[in-house]
Protein backbone atom coordinates (compact mmCIF):
# COMPACT_ATOMS: atom_id res chain seq x y z
CA UNK A 1 0.00 0.00 0.00
CA UNK A 2 1.29 3.34 -1.17
CA UNK A 3 0.97 6.44 0.13
CA UNK A 4 -0.68 7.87 -2.87
CA UNK A 5 -3.42 4.61 -2.62
CA UNK A 6 -3.87 5.83 0.71
CA UNK A 7 -4.57 8.83 0.46
CA UNK A 8 -6.78 7.89 -2.04
CA UNK A 9 -8.87 5.96 0.30
CA UNK A 10 -8.86 9.73 2.65
CA UNK A 11 -10.13 12.01 -0.45
CA UNK A 12 -13.01 9.91 -1.28
CA UNK A 13 -14.35 10.05 2.28
CA UNK A 14 -17.71 12.27 0.99
CA UNK A 15 -16.70 15.14 2.80
CA UNK A 16 -13.08 15.69 1.10
CA UNK A 17 -15.06 14.92 -1.88
CA UNK A 18 -17.47 17.61 -1.78
CA UNK A 19 -14.44 20.38 -0.47
CA UNK A 20 -12.37 19.11 -3.89
CA UNK A 21 -15.32 19.35 -6.04
CA UNK A 22 -16.46 22.59 -5.08
CA UNK A 23 -15.34 25.73 -7.05
CA UNK A 24 -16.13 28.02 -4.15
CA UNK A 25 -14.91 26.24 -1.03
CA UNK A 26 -11.41 24.99 -2.27
CA UNK A 27 -10.39 28.66 -2.45
CA UNK A 28 -12.33 29.51 0.17
CA UNK A 29 -10.02 27.53 2.49
CA UNK A 30 -7.19 28.12 0.84
CA UNK A 31 -8.02 31.90 1.26
CA UNK A 32 -8.72 31.70 4.91
CA UNK A 33 -5.67 29.36 5.58
CA UNK A 34 -3.68 31.75 4.36
CA UNK A 35 -5.23 34.94 5.90
CA UNK A 36 -4.44 33.15 9.34
CA UNK A 37 -1.07 33.12 8.26
CA UNK A 38 -0.98 36.62 7.74
CA UNK A 39 -3.33 37.85 10.71
CA UNK A 40 -2.03 35.78 13.84
CA UNK A 41 1.11 35.72 12.09
CA UNK A 42 2.27 39.12 14.02
CA UNK A 43 1.17 37.01 17.56
CA UNK A 44 3.81 34.37 16.68
CA UNK A 45 6.65 37.16 15.80
CA UNK A 46 5.76 39.94 18.11
CA UNK A 47 6.12 37.55 20.95
CA UNK A 48 9.49 36.21 19.38
CA UNK A 49 10.86 38.98 19.06
CA UNK A 50 9.77 40.32 23.15
CA UNK A 51 11.65 36.74 23.49
CA UNK A 52 14.80 37.75 21.47
CA UNK A 53 14.61 41.32 23.44
CA UNK A 54 13.61 43.29 20.02
CA UNK A 55 10.15 44.89 21.11
CA UNK A 56 8.52 46.39 24.09
CA UNK A 57 11.31 45.08 26.65
CA UNK A 58 9.14 46.63 29.71
CA UNK A 59 6.68 43.88 29.17
CA UNK A 60 6.86 40.71 31.27
CA UNK A 61 7.54 38.08 28.38
CA UNK A 62 5.55 35.69 30.77
CA UNK A 63 2.63 38.23 30.87
CA UNK A 64 2.57 39.07 27.17
CA UNK A 65 2.61 34.95 26.37
CA UNK A 66 -0.47 34.16 28.40
CA UNK A 67 -2.67 37.77 27.25
CA UNK A 68 -1.79 36.54 23.49
CA UNK A 69 -2.01 32.57 23.96
CA UNK A 70 -6.07 32.14 23.34
CA UNK A 71 -5.93 34.24 20.38
CA UNK A 72 -2.92 32.07 19.04
CA UNK A 73 -4.97 29.05 20.09
CA UNK A 74 -7.70 30.22 18.07
CA UNK A 75 -5.75 31.07 15.25
CA UNK A 76 -4.16 27.82 15.17
CA UNK A 77 -7.30 25.98 15.49
CA UNK A 78 -9.21 27.81 12.15
CA UNK A 79 -5.95 27.46 10.45
CA UNK A 80 -5.49 23.71 11.38
CA UNK A 81 -9.21 22.76 10.09
CA UNK A 82 -8.72 24.70 6.97
CA UNK A 83 -5.26 22.97 6.46
CA UNK A 84 -6.80 19.26 6.96
CA UNK A 85 -9.64 19.95 4.89
CA UNK A 86 -7.38 20.87 1.96
CA UNK A 87 -5.10 18.39 2.33
CA UNK A 88 -7.42 15.79 3.37
CA UNK A 89 -9.67 16.76 -0.08
CA UNK A 90 -6.40 15.67 -2.20
CA UNK A 91 -4.38 13.57 -0.22
CA UNK A 92 -3.22 11.35 -2.98
CA UNK A 93 -1.28 14.09 -4.05
CA UNK A 94 -0.23 15.55 -0.50
CA UNK A 95 1.17 12.96 1.12
CA UNK A 96 3.96 11.19 -1.44
CA UNK A 97 4.58 15.11 -1.96
CA UNK A 98 8.06 15.75 0.12
CA UNK A 99 7.55 19.00 0.76
CA UNK A 100 4.43 18.05 2.49
CA UNK A 101 6.21 15.46 4.42
CA UNK A 102 9.01 18.24 5.98
CA UNK A 103 5.95 20.93 6.31
CA UNK A 104 4.18 17.94 8.45
CA UNK A 105 7.63 17.13 9.98
CA UNK A 106 7.78 20.79 11.06
CA UNK A 107 4.85 21.36 12.45
CA UNK A 108 5.27 18.11 14.30
CA UNK A 109 8.65 20.00 15.35
CA UNK A 110 6.85 23.07 16.76
CA UNK A 111 4.39 20.90 19.01
CA UNK A 112 7.97 19.09 20.57
CA UNK A 113 9.44 22.83 20.93
CA UNK A 114 5.87 23.69 22.81
CA UNK A 115 6.28 20.95 25.15
CA UNK A 116 10.23 21.15 25.41
CA UNK A 117 10.45 25.46 26.79
CA UNK A 118 6.83 24.60 28.24
CA UNK A 119 7.52 25.05 31.69
CA UNK A 120 11.23 27.40 31.09
CA UNK A 121 9.28 29.53 28.71
CA UNK A 122 5.80 29.20 27.88
CA UNK A 123 4.32 28.27 30.85
CA UNK A 124 6.44 29.56 33.77
CA UNK A 125 5.34 32.73 35.84
CA UNK A 126 8.87 33.59 37.17
CA UNK A 127 11.27 35.74 35.25
CA UNK A 128 12.29 33.67 31.77
CA UNK A 129 16.21 33.03 31.72
CA UNK A 130 17.27 35.09 28.61
CA UNK A 131 19.32 32.29 27.34
CA UNK A 132 16.18 29.73 26.98
CA UNK A 133 14.16 32.91 25.74
CA UNK A 134 16.57 33.83 23.13
CA UNK A 135 16.70 29.67 21.81
CA UNK A 136 13.11 29.42 22.28
CA UNK A 137 12.12 32.14 20.14
CA UNK A 138 14.89 31.47 17.30
CA UNK A 139 13.96 28.09 17.02
CA UNK A 140 9.89 28.86 16.64
CA UNK A 141 10.87 31.44 13.86
CA UNK A 142 12.98 29.00 11.69
CA UNK A 143 10.54 26.18 12.19
CA UNK A 144 7.34 28.82 11.16
CA UNK A 145 9.65 30.48 8.28
CA UNK A 146 10.32 26.30 6.96
CA UNK A 147 6.35 25.78 7.25
CA UNK A 148 5.13 28.36 5.23
CA UNK A 149 7.93 27.77 2.81
CA UNK A 150 7.32 24.53 2.55
CA UNK A 151 3.80 25.16 1.97
CA UNK A 152 4.21 27.27 -0.92
CA UNK A 153 6.75 24.61 -2.61
CA UNK A 154 4.29 21.97 -2.39
CA UNK A 155 2.79 23.30 -5.42
CA UNK A 156 6.16 22.84 -7.10
CA UNK A 157 6.17 18.77 -6.64
CA UNK A 158 6.40 17.21 -9.82
CA UNK A 159 4.99 13.76 -8.88
CA UNK A 160 6.06 10.86 -11.18
CA UNK A 161 2.98 9.56 -12.69
CA UNK A 162 2.76 5.38 -11.76
CA UNK A 163 0.25 3.37 -13.77
CA UNK A 164 -2.03 2.49 -11.14
CA UNK A 165 -2.47 5.81 -9.31
CA UNK A 166 -4.29 9.04 -11.13
CA UNK A 167 -2.61 11.45 -9.41
CA UNK A 168 -2.61 14.96 -10.73
CA UNK A 169 0.42 16.82 -10.16
CA UNK A 170 -0.45 20.28 -8.48
CA UNK A 171 -0.08 23.19 -10.74
CA UNK A 172 2.18 25.88 -9.54
CA UNK A 173 0.17 28.81 -8.33
CA UNK A 174 -2.83 26.59 -7.42
CA UNK A 175 -1.66 24.45 -5.25
CA UNK A 176 -2.08 24.90 -1.28
CA UNK A 177 0.19 26.28 1.07
CA UNK B 1 8.04 44.90 -26.63
CA UNK B 2 8.09 43.90 -23.36
CA UNK B 3 9.67 39.62 -23.83
CA UNK B 4 8.54 37.86 -21.09
CA UNK B 5 10.64 34.51 -21.94
CA UNK B 6 13.40 36.26 -20.96
CA UNK B 7 11.72 37.59 -17.55
CA UNK B 8 14.65 35.45 -14.82
CA UNK B 9 11.13 34.04 -12.90
CA UNK B 10 9.65 33.07 -15.83
CA UNK B 11 13.33 30.80 -16.96
CA UNK B 12 14.35 29.46 -13.78
CA UNK B 13 11.12 28.09 -12.24
CA UNK B 14 13.25 27.84 -8.75
CA UNK B 15 13.56 31.48 -8.45
CA UNK B 16 9.46 32.05 -9.42
CA UNK B 17 8.92 29.89 -6.15
CA UNK B 18 11.33 31.58 -4.39
CA UNK B 19 9.77 34.92 -4.93
CA UNK B 20 6.66 33.66 -3.90
CA UNK B 21 7.75 32.03 -0.73
CA UNK B 22 9.63 35.55 0.37
CA UNK B 23 6.03 37.64 -0.83
CA UNK B 24 3.92 35.53 1.44
CA UNK B 25 6.58 35.80 4.38
CA UNK B 26 6.98 39.59 4.01
CA UNK B 27 3.16 39.72 4.00
CA UNK B 28 2.84 38.22 7.16
CA UNK B 29 5.29 40.36 8.75
CA UNK B 30 3.55 43.26 7.25
CA UNK B 31 -0.07 42.13 7.45
CA UNK B 32 0.62 40.71 10.73
CA UNK B 33 1.98 43.99 12.38
CA UNK B 34 -0.72 45.84 11.04
CA UNK B 35 -3.20 43.00 12.64
CA UNK B 36 -1.41 43.10 15.90
CA UNK B 37 -2.36 46.95 16.51
CA UNK B 38 -5.87 46.35 14.92
CA UNK B 39 -6.84 43.25 17.15
CA UNK B 40 -5.47 45.28 20.13
CA UNK B 41 -8.19 48.66 18.73
CA UNK B 42 -10.38 45.67 18.87
CA UNK B 43 -9.80 45.02 22.31
CA UNK B 44 -7.85 41.13 21.38
CA UNK B 45 -4.69 40.58 22.79
CA UNK B 46 -2.02 42.74 24.69
CA UNK B 47 -4.28 44.52 27.15
CA UNK B 48 -1.96 46.29 29.06
CA UNK B 49 0.34 47.93 25.88
CA UNK B 50 -1.61 50.77 24.04
CA UNK B 51 -2.56 50.50 20.23
CA UNK B 52 -0.28 53.33 19.98
CA UNK B 53 2.90 51.44 21.84
CA UNK B 54 2.31 48.52 19.57
CA UNK B 55 2.20 50.94 16.58
CA UNK B 56 5.58 52.34 17.17
CA UNK B 57 6.79 48.92 18.22
CA UNK B 58 6.21 47.49 15.30
CA UNK B 59 5.80 50.25 12.78
CA UNK B 60 9.14 49.60 10.89
CA UNK B 61 9.11 46.28 11.13
CA UNK B 62 5.78 46.34 9.52
CA UNK B 63 7.03 48.80 6.63
CA UNK B 64 10.12 46.75 5.73
CA UNK B 65 7.48 43.56 5.09
CA UNK B 66 5.16 45.47 3.43
CA UNK B 67 8.24 47.28 0.94
CA UNK B 68 9.10 43.48 0.32
CA UNK B 69 5.77 42.28 -0.26
CA UNK B 70 5.30 44.84 -2.44
CA UNK B 71 8.63 44.30 -4.26
CA UNK B 72 8.40 40.65 -5.17
CA UNK B 73 4.65 41.09 -5.87
CA UNK B 74 6.09 43.10 -8.31
CA UNK B 75 8.85 40.49 -9.62
CA UNK B 76 5.58 37.98 -9.96
CA UNK B 77 3.52 40.64 -11.64
CA UNK B 78 6.34 40.85 -14.70
CA UNK B 79 6.28 37.20 -15.63
CA UNK B 80 3.12 37.92 -17.54
CA UNK B 81 1.24 41.80 -16.84
CA UNK B 82 -1.34 41.41 -19.18
CA UNK B 83 -2.48 38.06 -18.30
CA UNK B 84 -2.67 39.60 -14.50
CA UNK B 85 -3.60 43.21 -15.22
CA UNK B 86 -7.10 41.50 -17.28
CA UNK B 87 -7.98 39.67 -14.84
CA UNK B 88 -10.78 40.99 -12.38
CA UNK B 89 -9.27 39.62 -9.35
CA UNK B 90 -5.68 40.94 -9.85
CA UNK B 91 -7.47 44.16 -10.52
CA UNK B 92 -9.18 44.26 -7.21
CA UNK B 93 -6.08 42.88 -5.47
CA UNK B 94 -3.82 45.89 -7.20
CA UNK B 95 -6.37 48.51 -6.00
CA UNK B 96 -7.22 46.95 -2.87
CA UNK B 97 -3.47 46.91 -2.37
CA UNK B 98 -3.21 50.86 -3.16
CA UNK B 99 -6.03 51.63 -1.09
CA UNK B 100 -5.01 49.90 2.00
CA UNK B 101 -1.66 51.04 2.27
CA UNK B 102 -3.33 54.80 1.84
CA UNK B 103 -6.06 54.14 5.00
CA UNK B 104 -2.95 52.37 6.69
CA UNK B 105 -0.19 55.16 6.93
CA UNK B 106 -2.99 58.19 6.88
CA UNK B 107 -6.53 57.31 8.90
CA UNK B 108 -5.14 54.45 10.44
CA UNK B 109 -2.10 56.03 12.28
CA UNK B 110 -4.10 58.87 12.85
CA UNK B 111 -6.55 57.50 14.51
CA UNK B 112 -4.15 54.77 16.77
CA UNK B 113 -2.10 58.25 17.48
CA UNK B 114 -4.59 60.77 18.49
CA UNK B 115 -6.68 58.55 20.40
CA UNK B 116 -10.37 58.73 18.72
CA UNK B 117 -13.10 56.88 20.80
CA UNK B 118 -13.65 53.11 20.93
CA UNK B 119 -16.40 52.55 18.58
CA UNK B 120 -14.19 54.78 15.99
CA UNK B 121 -11.04 53.08 16.68
CA UNK B 122 -12.53 49.77 16.52
CA UNK B 123 -14.32 50.71 13.47
CA UNK B 124 -11.33 51.33 11.58
CA UNK B 125 -9.26 48.59 12.95
CA UNK B 126 -12.23 46.26 11.89
CA UNK B 127 -11.99 48.14 8.36
CA UNK B 128 -8.39 47.67 8.12
CA UNK B 129 -8.39 43.70 8.82
CA UNK B 130 -11.46 43.37 6.39
CA UNK B 131 -9.16 44.93 3.72
CA UNK B 132 -6.46 43.07 4.11
CA UNK B 133 -8.33 39.76 4.30
CA UNK B 134 -9.49 40.67 0.93
CA UNK B 135 -6.33 41.44 -0.35
CA UNK B 136 -5.09 37.69 0.21
CA UNK B 137 -8.64 36.20 -0.79
CA UNK B 138 -8.21 38.06 -4.06
CA UNK B 139 -4.37 36.82 -4.64
CA UNK B 140 -5.41 33.23 -3.88
CA UNK B 141 -8.97 33.24 -5.94
CA UNK B 142 -7.08 34.83 -9.34
CA UNK B 143 -5.13 31.64 -9.18
CA UNK B 144 -8.38 29.45 -9.17
CA UNK B 145 -10.54 30.94 -12.18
Amino acid sequence: MTLASIGQSIQHLGLFTAVRESRLVYPILLSTHLACVAVFGGLILITNLRLLGLALEDIPAADMIRSLRPWKQLGFVVMATCGVLLGASKASEYLPNPFFQIKMGLLIAIGVHGVYFRRSVYRTREPIAATQAHVAATVSLILWVGVVSMGRWIAYYDAPAPAQVTASVTEPGAGSH
Amino acid sequence: MYDTSSNFLNVHEWAYGATEVVHILSLAVGIGFIALVDLRLLGVGLARVSAERLWKATAVASLMGMVVAVTTGLLIFSTDPLRYFEHPAMRFKLVMVVVALAFNYTVHSRVIRAGYSRAISAGVAAFSLVMWVFIVFSGIFYSFS
